[in-house]
């Protein structure tokens, strides 16, 4: 036979053997794939380095797709690492199960005791940071006790205790320690910054001691109608020196006298009684009052509705303080609902009489801003005989978990049995918010949780408040 | 210069080589003339390798950080654009691996086969509980049966009877059926009196503290899960799955430490599509939190296998409660929408919006299904978590998914639903609405793109033939359909181009065979449908392409490969 022949029959054996060989081809289980064997043979095996249809790799991107994808490097960079410590840490959180041991160290088997943080803040005042303890293992179902302590240093030290008796009493109690050297005053009336000005004055600054101890009982009636009785016993001292955040109002407020003159050092007794009676004395007070509420509102985010409040407090001074008066509000709510939308109503209405000659303290005036008033205004800075307060607010939804708002409040103060309202001044204030809830079910009825508002007051400024209007 | 003879053979294998190579001269991208895969070979033993267990069930926040926002944005940011699946043989199939073994739509099942579920053997009485639940929001426990078998038994909410283990039933049934590895589930009703609490039973308090469970725990459980009227609880018992157990697999890249894998999880099919199943069943949580990888031996093979479970948020199921419109309508963070509605103050709609009326309807009427209309909107469907796999699914790999769900025929679907055991008007609806879903997605994806299933070479070699799966299971009439027909011959040179009538289900087009040329072809069908193409303007849908090759040796061409457009 001649070498070319023998080639050939040698070449068409080597095939015929190749095709057999196929289809005797490894399984899995038979070990590793035959991959010197011809490609037409045998089918793809991704242990050969094959892709599952046979094919060669797809051909690379197009140049302009690849000179895009350099553009957008540095963008695509920046994304990745603004968003890296967001994830790494939530990764961190989560594989070891930081929050899980947090609640398990703070918390007892049970659940019914525990210790949680708590985290305040609002533009103006110094933020807080504390923990509240809690026990729910008194006798009688809903009862429960608890105890939370805030702070941010020396300057601001606040402790309570809460006690709610078995459901079926409807009785609450409540105890409260609040020292601050940052409460704010800005003098009696619908004063603008200019009419201080004017008067030679500007907000300023005092602390208080207020000590509080108050028992609430509360008896849910028919046709959505709510009975309280409430009274509380107050303890309240106040100090014009060291005082955060601004002039003192022993400064600022002050008795024309040699002895308070601004070179001296703030005094309580250098704090114009006229304009804060009850100041240089502090309160010796008792409340006792009566509110009713008429609630007709679907809770949901988007529901409709309306409800009225009312209650009337009486105060009165113990001991040598000559306090006595009354305190009359009113607050009506109504919400008109869309399809995850809402838009909400609100009135405010308070008037303080006084019931002796004794003029009414500083401190129980009607105070008509902060975050459940004037937003866009600190807490204490419009004070009067009575108050009025005009809010209008839209909320929509964003996401399951997420509600936007918008809001206006309009308010103002004024004298006595609402005088000179007619000629007072109104502040108004504008902002928006989100509105976190919990959503374990429906997101409409999910429970609002927390929230965040950012407010304008032409006559303020901006501030952030990080909580939302429960109302 | 004349050729000696002596040179022919070199000269030959020349040739064959470069009409063997797979480019041609247009980009097109040709198959070879070889078997086609239908395994991938993903179980060679790794004893070499020690796999590490993953936390990716423990991890949510950072999964929708990662995979929602950051992923999201630097998918848009790297250009990425579509990506064809690479876990896709020559005939458009996904072969068989330790992901997904080809079921039903491939060599359609018994209904007995269809209502056994995997191979697992069922729980025997009694039971005896070793372990609490610590993941997950269903109640339940650990067991081991009299047989020392180890399950999960897992109850219903209370008011919702037969809702979560229905799912469940239901759940791993179609899952199995379709291809995709799961435990399984097993329907057991329970006395009180037939559980045993193992002495060294714990559970883990607040997810981390290991503490003895306790009878007075079990009774405090079981107060609130729902009851035959004879007092026994409803339950499923799902075994547990074999192996070691490794954790969740990613859905997105490789398990560094599994030689196996091969192809990153975002470009399988198999993982991609599955969203079709998921939006058909409506399943809330397709996350890793419900995947499990688990260490095998088979065959002296030391190897990886993925597995899915954990489907008791199905149909209108949450799991502890029933599904809202919200949760099946939108993801927990859609920065898109969310910035939408921030900036029209409230007034971009989403189309969940308007159902709560449905929901409250639904829910009363039906309680042991919970919230699963019959009709839905495919494109507005969406699960808890936004997947990267789910992300990156394309029509081409949309429609595979719907071919794996349109398989399963209404006789198929009423014997799944017989194995929950619902009250009949329940079991009733929860039948009529996946046979209505799973139409609804037929309608949407297989009308998408050109439905040409099984391409054979006609007889004469002239044509080729193929079947209009569309067709074939009702989603398009054959009298509105016009296929639109190119034939190129690899290199870009158009040989035919044409348009024709359907024949029914089965239609031949012609190849062009008369002059083999480059000896390849490649037969581009369209179908332009009267009725419409879902997110196509043109009504012209995506086309599929048969590849054919001359096959020398029997004189004729061979398909070689079928391909669709992404």
């Amino acid at each position: 036979m001649s070498p070319r022949g023998l080639i050939v029959i040698t070449s068409a054996l080597s095939l015929i053997g190749g095709v057999a060989r196929a289809a005797d081809a490894p399984s899995p289980s038979n070990g590793a794939p035959d991959c010197a064997s011809s490609p037409e043979s045998r089918s793809p095996d991704p242990r050969c380095g094959d892709a599952l249809d046979g094919r060669d790799a797809a051909a690379p991107a197009s140049a302009a797709r690849e000179a895009g994808r350099a553009a957008l490097f540095l963008p695509r960079e920046i994304t990745a690492g603004l968003f890296w410590p967001f994830v790494e840490t939530a990764d961190v959180v989560e594989s070891h199960h930081v929050q899980n041991w947090l609640v398990a160290w703070l918390t007892s088997d049970d659940g019914r005791v525990g210790v949680r943080p708590i985290v305040k803040y609002a533009t103006g005042f110094l933020p807080t940071f504390g923990l509240r303890v809690f026990y729910d293992r008194l006798p009688g179902e809903g009862s429960g006790v608890s105890a939370s302590f805030e702070t941010v240093g020396p300057s601001v030290l606040i402790g309570e205790i809460d006690a709610v008796a078995p459901r079926w009493t409807g009785l609450t109690f409540r105890a409260i320690a609040n020292h601050r050297d940052d409460r704010y005053f800005a003098g009696v009336g619908a004063l603008s910054n200019v009419d201080l000005a004017a008067d030679g004055w500007s907000p300023a600054r005092f602390g208080s001691d207020i000590f509080l101890g108050e028992v609430r009982w509360t008896r849910l009636l028919p046709a959505h109608f709510q009975l309280s009785l409430h009274g509380d016993a107050q303890e309240r001292n106040y100090w014009a020196d060291g005082v955060r955040g601004g002039p003192s109002v022993a400064s600022v407020f002050r008795v024309s006298s040699p002895m308070c003159q601004a070179t001296v050092a703030p005094l309580n007794s250098c704090v114009d009684p006229v304009i804060m009676p009850g100041f240089d004395d502090g309160l010796r007070i008792i409340h006792e009052g009566a509110g009713i509420v008429w609630d007709y509102r679907s809770h949901t985010r988007d529901g409709s509705g309306a409800a009225l409040a009312v209650d009337a407090t009486f105060a009165e001074g113990v001991g040598s303080d000559p306090s006595r008066h009354v305190t009359f509000s009113a607050e009506p709510v109504a919400a008109i609902g869309g399809t995850d939308r809402q838009l909400l109503l609100r009135g405010r209405a308070v008037m303080v009489e006084a019931l002796s000659e004794a003029p009414i303290p500083f401190d129980e005036l009607a105070m008509m801003s902060g975050y459940n008033g004037m937003r866009g205004y600190l807490d204490g800075r419009f004070r009067g005989q009575s108050g009025l307060l005009t809010t209008a607010e839209y909320r929509w939804y964003v996401s399951h978990a997420i509600d936007a708002t918008l809001f206006a409040d309009f308010g103002t103060v004024a004298g006595r049995d609402f005088q000179g309202l007619g000629s007072a001044r109104w502040f108004p204030s504008y902002g928006f918010g989100l509105r976190f809830y919990g959503t374990p079910g429906n997101y409409w009825e999910g429970a609002l949780e927390s929230g965040a508002q950012v407010v304008y007051a032409p006559d303020n400024g901006f501030r952030v408040i990080v909580t939302v209007a429960s109302f | 210069m004349p050729i000696r003879p002596s040179t022919l053979p070199i000269v030959a294998s020349l040739v064959t080589t470069l009409t063997a190579s797979s480019a041609g001269a247009d980009g097109q991208r040709w198959f070879p003339d070889r078997p086609v895969a239908w395994s991938e070979h993903d179980d060679a033993d790794m004893r070499a390798t020690t796999p590490e267990p993953t936390d990716l069930q423990d991890l949510d926040s950072a999964l929708i950080l990662r995979d929602g926002l950051a992923g999201e944005a630097d998918r848009y940011l790297s250009l990425e654009g579509s990506t064809s699946a690479l876990d896709v043989n020559a005939l458009d199939e996904v072969p068989c691996s330790n992901w997904f073994c080809p079921r039903n739509h491939l060599h359609p099942m018994s209904l007995e086969e269809i209502a056994a579920g995997p191979a697992a053997a069922a729980p025997v009485q009694p039971f005896t509980i070793i372990k609490g639940k610590d993941e997950g929001a269903a109640t339940g426990f650990q067991i081991v049966d009299a047989n020392k078998r180890k399950f999960m038994l897992k109850v219903d909410p209370k008011d919702h009877f037969g809702m979560s283990t229905g799912a469940e039933m239901v759940g791993y049934r179609f899952f199995h059926a379709a291809g995709y590895y799961v435990p399984g589930a097993f329907h057991t009703d329970v006395r009180d009196e037939d559980l045993v609490l193992s002495p060294k039973a714990t559970f883990k308090l607040y997810g981390v503290e290991k503490r003895p469970l306790t009878w007075e725990r079990v009774h405090a459980q079981l107060a609130g899960v729902a009851r035959l009227p004879d007092g026994r609880v409803r339950a499923v018992a799902v075994p547990w799955m074999p192996g070691e157990l490794l954790g969740g697999f990613d859905l997105k890249g490789h398990r560094d430490d599994d030689p196996n894998d091969r192809i990153a999880h975002e470009r399988r099919r198999s993982l991609r599509a599955s969203w079709v199943l998921f939006a058909w069943l409506a399943v809330l949580d397709p996350s890793s939190i419900n995947t499990m990888d688990t260490l095998v031996v088979e065959d002296g093979h030391r190897f990886i296998r993925h597995y899915h479970f954990d489907f008791g948020c199905a149909l209108g199921s949450a799991t502890a409660r029933p599904a809202t419109p919200a949760q099946l309508g939108e993801y927990p963070v859609e920065v898109g929408r969310s910035l939408r509605a921030l900036f029209s103050l409230g007034f971009y709609h989403r189309p969940f919006e308007d159902q709560r009326d449905q929901w409250r309807q639904l829910v009363t009427q039906y309680p042991a299904i919970g919230y699963f209309p019959a009709t839905f909107d495919p494109d507005q469907f969406r699960t808890n978590r936004k997947l990267p796999t789910h992300v990156r699914m394309t029509d081409r790999d949309a429609y595979w998914g719907t071919k794996v769900v349109t398989a399963f025929t209404d006789a198929q679907i009423e014997t799944v639903m017989a194995t929950a055991a619902l009250p009949t008007p329940d079991a009733a609806y929860a039948t009529h609405a996946l046979e209505v879903r799973r139409d609804i997605l037929g309608r949407r994806y297989m009308r998408a793109v050109a439905a040409v299933e099984e391409p054979a070479p006609s007889p004469d070699g002239a044509q080729v033939c193929f079947q209009d799966l569309a067709i074939a299971r009702g989603y398009v009439q054959a009298g509105e359909a016009s296929y639109r027909v190119e034939v190129t011959d690899g290199r870009g040179s158009r040989l035919y181009a044409g348009e024709q009538a359907p024949q029914g289900a089965l239609t031949c087009v012609p190849i062009a065979a008369r002059d083999v040329g480059t000896g390849y072809r490649v037969v581009a069908i369209s179908t332009a449908l009267a009725g419409g193409v879902p997110n196509a303007s043109s009504g012209v849908t995506k086309a599929s392409r048969i590849h054919l090759r001359w096959r020398a040796a029997e004189r004729r061409f061979v398909v070689v490969g079928l391909e669709r457009d992404e």
